[in-house]
């Protein structure tokens, strides 16, 4: 089966789920939302500008600076009410990718972009993500993590990606929710992007160009320290892409599916 | 020698070249255990003189170009402790030299390693900020000192020194740092250098300047109360000091008396428990050195030690008419005299010739209940510069005059 086949039937099980969950309580896209955070005790959280910073990823999701601090979004799913719906499964609440670009075959909801596949990553330990899903059910107050490394922080081999450029949905029982930049923001003041140390290369059908932090991408980065700054290669935050942001891309480089750490 | 051994010898520059080679076989050692965990670090440091180490010798032109080369020590902090930085080591740095007191012509820099060289170089008359790669792409260099360029330095105005900066005005992406990379949180590079970066070294105009000593003129403790004298050391511009010491020799034998100096030398306490058989005057010389460890300055105080066990009571510890001996004496150029009045009173303190013709008057006016001191250029009250020879200086309140005589000896 064709791996954009597989999305949609995946997009489409979820937009099922979302629909058979109405009987009891239905996701307000409203009322719903996620927020960005970071930080180890979750009841004392950086949020919003603070915790963005850390929301910056390495192929092989190897630590040392790739989403530190438990880097999240906290997911708050709310009915049209305004109550919040308790016990929707964590594998329905996704960070949607799509596979990678259409010139690779893959369309449809999620990021638009190139992410890991095992399609054009053949020969490394590249997982085919598409949904990276909550760290649990959503509580009483309908609230549940999605920690960008793993359930709780804890590394999870199969969330591998590299190279994209767009933003990524957030969905619930197949229904896209809206971030916030601050829990007490309005809906729609935040998009979700994850920077990657991979940041160039893999937009097209040749293998195993994407996915790996290599000299094109120290190159890339070295170039922008004395250009205007790109948004994705100050991994730092601090809306300069400096030295500092080309000694991250540095330490991880050669990093990719199945090093260092395999899988 | 293994190049573990080279680069431990190598990443102690410059504070004390004997106790280096003494150390050399411990430092070994520790950079073993050092590479066995890796750390990354801590300190910038300059050299003039092209010996690869930092000694007070090396400083900054007053006039005319200095050849200035910048040196990144990336294993050790300062105090040679190793870095708290899981990084392997140095593949790119950045770092902002800034002109203290003045200002400077910069000239250009040149990367002194490999690697695809200097990425930015911007300056203004005070600041220059320098960053490079100095490695292929995945490699890096092993913890040591590095020699990372050289540039030329003029001083434009004032009497700058140079140092370096952790941020600056130049824009606020411009940091001092060096990588690749660091494990945890958001790779605050500055952190890195940790507490050690305070300490960056500064490359002063006048090395051989002497630090400034302040400690009291006299201290009255109670009857067996213990003596306790707070010293503080002022280096001079862009100086540090190098060491600050007591002379205790003059205390009675077998006291316990301990001088502890505090960090950077820029503070001291003297501690000292006298007994009942103690008493009289006891003068502690405070000495402190800077840079150059032969630029000393020095700070007497007189403990004065009560003799009557009854005076515990603080309504008989009052202060005493005293006039001391001043210090030093004989004395060229300036000398201080010490005294204390037992209450609040009008006091005069003159300075006669042999011949009994005042010629200074150093004090004259209230002073409160205690020990004082006043400082005497040996000169006149015109200010004109006395001749040497023998004087005599008279403590007058209505309590009692005291009377000594000094030397002024030019």
């Amino acid at each position: 089966m064709n791996s954009w086949i597989r999305i949609r039937m995946v997009v489409a099980a979820l937009a099922l789920a979302g629909w058979t969950g109405t009987s009891a309580a239905q996701v307000s896209p409203d009322k719903s939302f996620y927020v960005p955070q970071a930080g180890l005790d979750y009841n004392n959280p950086l949020e919003g500008t603070d915790a963005i910073p850390y929301f910056r990823a390495c192929p092989n999701n190897d630590g040392d600076g790739s989403l530190p601090l438990d880097a999240r979004i906290k997911v708050v799913v709310r009915d049209a009410n305004d109550a919040g719906i308790k016990d929707i499964a964590a594998s329905d609440i996704c960070i949607l990718f799509n596979g990678g670009p259409p010139v690779q075959g893959y369309t449809g909801n999620g990021a638009d972009s190139v992410i890991a596949n095992s399609t054009y990553n053949p020969a490394f330990n590249c997982p085919d993500v598409r949904c990276v899903q909550a760290d649990g059910p959503t509580d009483a107050d309908g609230v549940t993590y999605i920690t960008f490394t793993g359930a709780g922080g804890v590394r999870d081999p199969n969330r591998k990606w590299g190279h994209y450029d767009s933003v990524l949905p957030v969905y619930v029982l197949g229904v896209p929710i809206q971030g916030r930049i601050t829990s007490n923001d309005n809906n729609g003041t935040y998009v979700l992007q994850i920077k990657n140390f991979d940041q160039v290369g893999g937009l097209t059908t040749i293998l195993n160009t994407g996915e790996i932090v290599n000299s094109n991408d120290i190159n890339a980065v070295q170039a922008n320290i004395v250009a205007p700054p790109v948004f994705w290669r100050d991994f730092d935050g601090d809306l300069f892409v400096t030295i500092a942001d080309l000694n991250m891309v540095l330490f991880h480089n050669l990093h990719r599916c199945n090093s260092p750490n395999n899988p | 020698m293994s190049r573990t051994c080279v680069l431990a010898q190598h990443s102690y520059p410059g504070r004390d070249l004997r106790r280096q080679r003494l150390l050399a076989p411990l430092l070994c050692i520790l950079a073993t255990l050092v590479v066995a965990s890796p750390a990354a670090a801590q300190y910038f440091y300059f050299d003039t003189n092209g010996d690869g180490v930092s000694t007070w010798a090396d400083s900054l032109n007053g006039s005319g170009s200095t050849t200035v080369d910048v040196w990144l020590n990336t294993g050790q902090n300062r105090d040679g402790s190793p870095g708290f930085c899981g990084s392997p080591g140095l593949a790119t740095y950045e770092f902002i030299l800034q002109a203290l007191g003045g200002t400077v012509t910069w000239g250009t820099y040149t990367s002194t390693l490999a690697g695809s060289g200097v990425l930015q170089d911007n300056s203004n008359a005070s600041e220059h900020y320098i960053a490079a790669v100095t490695n292929p792409p995945g490699t890096t260099t092993p913890l040591g000192a590095y020699k990372l360029g050289t540039i030329s330095v003029t001083p434009a105005s004032g009497a700058p020194c140079l140092g370096v900066a952790a941020s600056s005005g130049l824009s606020p992406r411009f940091r001092t740092s060096f990588g690749t990379g660091c494990a945890g949180g958001r790779f605050d590079h500055t952190a890195r250098f940790g507490a050690e970066w305070a300490s960056a070294e500064v490359l002063p105009s006048r090395p051989s300047a002497p630090p400034f000593v302040t400690a009291p003129g006299i201290v009255v403790p109670k009857y067996l109360d213990p003596v306790s004298v707070q010293v503080q050391v002022t280096p001079a511009t862009c100086g540090a000091v190098s060491s600050l010491n007591a002379d205790l020799s003059t205390l009675p034998p077998g006291n316990n008396a301990v001088f502890t100096s505090g960090p950077s030398n820029l503070t001291g306490t003297l501690t000292w428990q006298p007994t009942a058989a103690d008493h009289g005057e006891f003068m502690v010389t405070f000495t402190a050195a800077g840079r150059n460890p032969s630029a000393t300055a020095a700070k007497t105080t007189v403990i004065h030690l009560v003799t009557d066990a009854t005076s515990v009571d603080d309504s008989q510890v009052e202060p005493v008419l005293s006039l001391w001996q001043n210090r030093p004496n004989p004395f060229t150029p300036s000398t201080t005299i010490f005294y204390s009045v037992p209450r609040e009173t009008r006091a005069s303190l003159v300075v006669f010739d042999i011949a009994g013709r005042s010629v200074a008057r150093l004090v004259d006016r209230v002073m409160s209940a205690g020990p004082h001191e006043v400082h005497w250029a040996g000169r006149d009250d015109a200010g004109r510069t006395l001749a040497s020879g023998v004087y005599i200086y008279r403590l007058t309140t209505k309590y009692g005059a005291e009377t000594r005589r000094l030397v002024l000896a030019r």
